[in-house]
């Protein structure tokens, strides 16, 4: 099984850094080095532009899609995470990282009432705000770098799954 | 162009301050098209003509007198010439300018490319051109004393000529015969007696723009007037254009900009902007031309704020302008949007390139507004032909140009018309003259007797009677003859009249299609003019604020939806003294609700700042008339309309609506939003309105009167008024000017349907669409409209067969939909939390955020104030984390801090022994006065008192908890400030049986007072600020709330829900089981119970705003009791938040969690020690796969479970910490580099490794999405 590339999209100009989509395929959303998010209709794995995001200056490092309730989370290298309507294209909230490092990983979670979760590499902590802007705990991972992020709830309580390497 | 070579002379002033007026004039003209601006173009026409006309009547007067020697006359026709010479050069320049004008419009038209600079000279240069005009006055005004004196008239004729051709070269000298005469002089003179001169150089002087005169209260307006003709002056005086915009830019537009403040836009202050603009514009083609970027920025800076203060006047001035003053601002914005526009092409140059889009936009904008401009103007002249009452023809041919009668008027007509009329006064003419004769004739006698003349004449005998009468009767003969010729004639005239006749009646036929096509024309036109001028100012309003958001003086991180407090939450940093508010923005709850219904966000919504300072409360009524359009009389009582509906509006309303669909299907085409040319046979039917109705919109407090409409692809709600008026709704607003009155949804978006209740009538429905917002529409009164529409959109939507998660379920009945969806046998499987669930359950049952009356009702969970300590509060967290026993649940001493309160009582249970036995009196003592059945409580536990009680700290709810209060705030001991104490009360007072809201357990910051709304202090002293939370929540709204949502979702509260559920939503709701529970409210809040079709029309309007303020019972969901959730399985823990509902975390006790999933495409790079490397899970039906990606390929390899079953532990062979095994497959490989078409290879960036791959993997790997190669390509592999 030999791959060909059947198709090149070139709306970014530079480096494209996170490709996500959804579990239903229905989006794809696509962030480049220079600050541009794009996000992507998918319709038989062929891609149609359906917005796209100006608001950052610096690299986009991770994309975090709230699927069920159509949100998305990004975050950029210039500190600045921004939670988006994928339908409406409305800015639901922009959140700064407190010192302005950059965001390397993040989660979104309305559960039980609506929180972000983001990772920076520079001072290698976590934060975790309300999605209304309330800083609510701050940590600092330990000599770990860490590399993915899952958000969980059981029935009691919120639990952070992080794991690192 | 001759003239302006020359430097400007000082003594030329005068004719230059009137020509610069003029051009001033013409430039404002061209810009402000108000009629004032030709006045002074006129009146200069007219001096011209004044004098030209007085040197006729001289020149009449000498030649009557014989004054005149041979000497002069040669003079006389050198004056003859100068008079003949105005007529034409006034006729000249008026076409020259004219001309100009046309061109400069044209070129705005045609969008090319102004050239203000070159437009504006040859406005000047034409102007200047035949500026001698002046000069020829002035010295005809001198003429008498030279009379005499003209020696030989050759010479003159000589320097006269020199003095036509070019005059201003020789300004200061012009020698004129003997005597030397300045004309520069007469020509200041002249402008002395219009006082202009002097009052500009006083004004000069004065070095204020305009002067505000306190006595009058009046800005003077000359002043104004004549410092934008300065402006232009000073244009032209300059040599250097960098000063004069160096020199406009320092003082002018700040003086200007705070004039148009001051002045409201007065129309001067109005010009004055437009000419600075003006100017400024030429600044910036010259500055961009010299590619002097910093010069340019300077000015953009300056324009920048001209234009939104000119924008912000605009947006909230409008009220106060007439009509005409609208199309002037609509033009000033075209230019707005056009520099930008063209600003924005200056700006992109590189790399920029991402604010093409915003181009796009503006452009597209400016293209709208220049529309909206014509089609007001063409409204304008409909409405001048509409209100002149003229029901004739030649009214009409009158009033339109000639050359466009034909269009409307057949040529034939139009000339049988004229024909006939000529006829007709000829005829009236002769006829005279016959009837005459024939009445001579007849009564001779009698004439004679009145003829004196005649009398005279037979009484000399100068006259025979006889021979007179023969020679009469010869007459008569002749006469016969001329009768006969007559009666011909006549008869010939009266075929003619009949044919006239005919065609006069064809004609007013035509007239009155005429005039009915008109009046349509302007219906639709006014229409569309509202709708489209509407949309342009919600696109310029966005566009404005995008325009603010990116860059420019206004970008400002607030209009992003920043809110931040870096601090960890401290209860000191919210106090009533510490707290600082935003000073522009107040935060309100935003409409966007999750899946699971919660609304987590809060919004910013901007202060009524502009309101505030700068718009006076307009009572023009005349203005607000025209706005309603689409009254069609919605503030008759509901009873009128009911009358009517089935018949006549709805025939009214079909009409209307093709009227709107076709304002729709320009607005797309606008848009662009048309769904592709190939199916232009399709477009035309997409846009047709298959359903139609008259309804209103329930959104937050207010209720919308107006339309709905379906189309095949669309759903279309437009407003009927502007002023939203309806005694039922909380808020009566009135739409934002920038607000749309038509709002289109897709239907390939909609979610759900699900039937609603308004005012006990089945009439409502609430549409769910993707993003997160629902439509509560209400079709009363007759509810088996709600069953066509909503039979008809779920046909509509199913034929998309695009993916989207509408339910496939065709039931209409919410009941049923339940079941469908198996929300219940789910949350006994624990697969739905139990907030979620009780969510979908007050959906289901008709609750929805749009109508206060049935907000979400949720339970008190905890008995609030059996606090013991914030010590406990670990304890309080361990309860809920525990796994506890059935008979652990039961029992009474599990809980060391709260009590659980008692779910399966009602509030009004749970209080005193004392307070349940007064509810029994009362439901036992039968009420004498009405016949109404017999209930526990008199107050319910949800209704919009309540619900304002719990929010008013946060908009909108406070502006509602406001306007239920006459303006202000309830008294500060009856708000809403401590949990105790309101649990206290609604479980103490016989008054208050309140439950809670979802906020309660789903948003913390509606119990602090973000806004800082002052709700005063109580009687005790203490000030009204954040909520007074429970001692085991530490003061943090946030705590609180977390703990309420396990407290929640514990297991206790599980098993004990399905109590609660009964008695709201169940079997415990009405009859018997409701009375042994203590749980009959008002038999006014039951569904069923009210019939309101039967109640008498006086009583209606106070029966339905009782039942909206009182409250509603949720409809009854459930007729059995309601089951209980499945035994406690130690593994199967409930709900996950993945985002994925496959995944489950299957959890053991003391153990880390571990991931399984069947069915994914989440990335899952995780649990691997490799460098740089990220992994995949992807999706597949049949195995189980899994992809790495690393730096240089993609590996695929297969996984298996090695844990067999849920309950068993996972074997620990090889490795302890992975329940899984791994096979690699072989020969699917695939390496990142791949050649593009052309063959170019893409090369990955090395940047990328750093980060997570950017990879996605698209239907069940069939498609790759590969990211991170150099230049921004994504590639589909």
């Amino acid at each position: 099984l030999e791959r060909k590339v059947f198709k090149e999209y070139q709306q970014h100009k530079e480096t494209v850094t996170v490709i996500k989509a959804d579990r239903q395929e229905n989006f794809c959303v696509t962030g480049s080095q220079e600050g541009q998010c794009i996000v992507w209709t998918v319709k038989e794995g062929d891609l149609t532009k359906k917005f796209s995001l100006t608001d950052f200056e610096s690299a986009i490092l991770d994309i975090f899609l709230l699927e069920e309730s159509y949100l998305m989370a990004v975050g950029s290298a210039e500190g600045k995470v921004l939670v988006v309507n994928m339908y409406t294209r409305e800015v639901m909230r922009t959140l700064h990282h407190p010192q302005g490092f950059s965001v390397n990983k993040l989660c979104l979670s309305l559960q039980p009432f609506g929180s972000l979760l983001f990772y920076s590499e520079m001072d290698g902590s976590l934060y975790s705000y309300s999605v209304n802007g309330q800083m609510l705990k701050h940590k600092k991972v330990k000599g770990k770098k860490v590399i993915c992020m899952q958000v969980g709830i059981d029935s009691k309580n919120q639990d952070f799954v992080v794991s690192s390497s | 162009m001759k003239f302006l070579d020359q430097p400007i002379d000082q003594t030329n002033k005068g004719v230059m301050d009137l020509a610069t007026k003029l051009v001033a004039s013409f430039m404002a003209n061209m810009i402000v098209k108000t009629s004032e601006d030709h006045k002074i173009f006129y009146r200069f026409l007219a001096i011209c003509e004044k004098k030209a006309m007085k040197q006729q009547e001289r020149i009449k007067d000498l030649k009557d007198l014989g004054a005149l020697q041979d000497a002069n006359l040669e003079g006389v026709a050198l004056l003859e010439a100068m008079v003949s010479k105005i007529h034409q050069t006034r006729a000249k320049l008026l076409t020259a300018v004219l001309d100009t004008l046309q061109k400069m419009e044209d070129q705005v038209r045609f969008e090319q490319p102004l050239n203000f600079h070159n437009l504006h000279l040859r406005v000047v240069n034409y102007l200047f051109s035949y500026i001698p005009i002046v000069d020829i006055d002035a010295r005809n005004s001198i003429e008498p004393e030279e009379e005499g004196a003209i020696g030989t008239p050759g010479s003159k004729r000589k320097e006269v000529k020199f003095n036509f051709q070019s005059r201003a070269t020789e300004a200061p000298s012009p020698k004129i015969s003997g005597k030397e005469v300045s004309p520069q002089l007469s020509a200041y003179r002249m402008v002395e007696n219009e006082g202009l001169l002097d009052r500009c150089y006083s004004f000069e002087r004065s070095k204020d723009f305009a002067r505000y005169d306190e006595k009058r209260e009046k800005w003077h307006d000359e002043p104004v007037f004549l410092a934008t003709c300065r402006s232009f002056e000073y244009y032209m005086r300059y040599p250097n254009i960098e000063e004069f915009i160096s020199d406009l830019m320092k003082d002018k537009v700040r003086v200007s900009s705070e004039l148009l403040y001051r002045n409201k836009l007065d129309k001067f202050g109005k010009r004055i902007a437009s000419n600075i603009l003006v100017a400024l514009l030429f600044g910036i083609d010259f500055y961009t031309e010299k590619r002097n970027v910093q010069k340019m920025k300077e000015v953009l800076a300056y324009l920048e704020r001209l234009f939104y203060n000119v924008f912000a006047l605009n947006e909230y001035e409008r009220r106060n302008l007439t009509k005409k003053k609208i199309k002037c601002l609509d033009v000033i914005l075209i230019f707005i949007m056009f520099f930008l526009s063209s600003r924005k092409k200056a700006m992109v140059e590189k790399k920029d390139e991402s604010l093409a889009e915003m181009i796009e936009l503006l452009v597209k904008c400016k293209d709208r507004l220049w529309r909206s401009l014509l089609l007001s103007l063409k409204c304008k002249i409909e409405s001048m032909i509409h209100g002149k009452e003229s029901s004739s023809l030649f009214k009409l041919i009158t009033f339109r140009s000639p050359a466009k009668v034909p269009t409307f008027v057949d040529d034939f007509f139009f000339n049988k018309y004229a024909l006939f009329l000529e006829k007709k006064s000829d005829f009236i003419k002769n006829i005279d003259k016959y009837y005459v004769a024939e009445n001579f004739f007849q009564n001779f006698d009698q004439i004679v007797e009145k003829n004196e003349n005649l009398k005279i004449l037979i009484e000399t005998g100068l006259i025979n009677k006889e021979t007179n009468r023969s020679e009469l009767t010869f007459r008569g003969e002749t006469i016969n003859e001329l009768k006969k010729s007559v009666g011909d004639e006549l008869s010939r005239f009266n075929t003619r009249k009949k044919l006239a006749q005919k065609c006069r009646g064809e004609l007013e036929e035509k007239i009155k299609e005429m005039q009915a096509d008109m009046e349509e024309n302007l219906m639709t036109s006014t229409i569309n003019a509202e709708m489209i001028q509407r949309e342009c100012r919600y696109t310029a309003h966005t566009i404005l604020q995008k325009e603010r958001d990116v860059n420019g003086m206004w970008a400002d991180p607030n209009l992003r939806n920043h809110i931040q407090w870096n601090n960890p939450f401290k209860k000191e940093d919210y106090d009533w003294e510490v707290l600082q508010t935003n000073p522009y923005y107040k935060y309100e709850l935003n409409p966007w609700f999750s899946h699971k219904y919660s609304r987590p966000f809060l919004a910013l919504r901007l202060k009524k700042y502009w309101k505030d300072n700068f718009l006076e409360k307009d009572t023009d009524e005349k203005e607000n008339a025209e706005m309603n359009i689409f009254d069609r009389g919605s503030n008759k009582t509901r009873k009128n309309k009911k009358k009517y509906v089935p018949t006549k509006l709805r025939r009214n309303v079909k009409l209307f609506a093709q009227r709107i669909l076709s304002t729709a299907g320009t607005a797309y085409k606008m848009l662009g939003q048309e769904p592709g040319k190939d199916d232009e046979e399709g477009s035309q039917d997409e846009f047709r309105v298959i359903y139609s109705r008259s309804c209103e919109l329930l959104s937050r407090f207010t209720i919308y009167n107006g339309l709905i409409m379906v189309t095949k692809k669309r759903l279309i709600f437009c407003t009927d008024n502007i002023r939203s008026k309806n005694y039922l709704s909380i808020l009566n607003v009135d739409l934002e000017k920038h607000d749309k009155v038509k709002e289109v949804w897709n239907l390939n978006e909609i979610i759900e349907i699900q039937r609603r209740r308004v005012v006990q009538r089945k009439t409502g429905l609430e549409i769910f669409f993707l993003g997160g917002y629902s439509l509560f529409l209400n079709l009363a009164p007759d509810e088996a409209d709600v069953q066509e529409l909503h039979d008809l959109l779920m046909s509509l939507r199913e034929s998309f067969a695009f993916y989207s998660p509408f339910s496939k379920i065709r039931s209409t009945r919410n009941v049923k939909l339940l079941e469908a969806n198996r929300y219940t046998e789910r949350w006994m499987a624990g697969e739905l939390s139990n907030f979620h669930y009780l969510m979908i359950l007050n959906n289901y049952s008709g609750r929805s955020y749009h109508d206060l009356s049935q907000y979400h009702v949720f339970p008190w969970i905890t008995i609030m104030y059996k606090t013991k300590g914030e010590e406990h509060c670990a304890e309080a967290e361990n309860l809920c984390d525990r796994d506890l026993t059935e008979e652990e649940i039961f029992s009474e001493e599990i809980n060391p801090i709260f009590d659980l309160r008692n779910l399966s009582k009602p509030m009004g249970a749970l209080g005193s022994a004392s307070r349940l036995k007064s509810f029994l009196e009362r439901f036992q003592s039968p009420d004498h006065f009405s016949n109404a059945p017999a209930y526990h409580y008199g107050s319910h536990y949800s209704s919009p008192a309540i619900i304002l009680h719990y929010l008013i700290r946060l908009e909108p709810f406070s502006e509602g908890a406001k306007a239920i209060q006459n303006g202000h705030f309830d008294l500060p001991d009856r708000l809403f400030f401590s949990i105790n104490h309101t649990f206290r009360n609604a479980t103490e007072e016989t008054s208050d049986v309140r439950e809670l809201t979802p906020e309660f357990y789903s948003l913390p910051e509606f119990l602090l007072n973000l806004n800082r709304e002052d709700f005063g202090v109580t009687q005790t002293g203490e000030r009204i600020n954040n909520v007074w939370l429970p001692r085991w929540a530490q003061g943090n709204p946030y705590y609180f709330v977390y703990l309420q949502s396990k407290i929640l979702e514990s297991q206790i509260s599980t098993f004990s829900l399905k109590n609660w559920i009964d008695l709201i939503f169940g079997s415990k709701q009405t009859g018997e089981e409701a009375e042994k529970s203590f749980n009959l409210f008002y038999h006014l809040t039951y569904e069923d119970q009210l019939n309101l079709d039967e109640v008498a029309e006086k009583d209606l309007q106070g029966i339905e705003t009782q039942v909206v303020h009182f409250g509603q019972t949720p409809s009854k969901l459930f007729s059995k009791p309601h089951p209980s959730p499945s035994s406690l399985s130690q593994f199967k823990v409930r709900s996950v938040n993945l985002p994925h509902d496959n995944i489950q975390i299957y959890r053991k006790k003391n153990s880390q969690a571990q991931l399984e999933s069947n069915n994914s495409a989440v990335e899952c790079n995780s649990y691997f020690d490799y460098l740089s490397c990220s992994i995949y899970l992807i999706a597949s039906s049949n195995s189980k796969k899994i992809a790495i990606v690393s730096g240089t390929s993609i590996q695929f390899y297969t996984w298996e479970l090695t844990v067999k079953s849920p309950g068993e532990r996972p074997e620990e062979e090889d490795d302890p910490g992975l329940p899984f095994s791994f096979n690699r497959i072989k020969g699917k490989e695939i390496p990142h580099d791949f050649y593009a078409e052309q063959g170019v290879l893409r090369e990955r960036d090395p940047f990328v490794q750093s980060l997570s791959h950017p990879t996605c993997f698209l239907e069940e790997n069939k498609t790759l999405i590969l990211g991170g190669y150099y230049g921004g390509a994504v590639l589909a592999v």
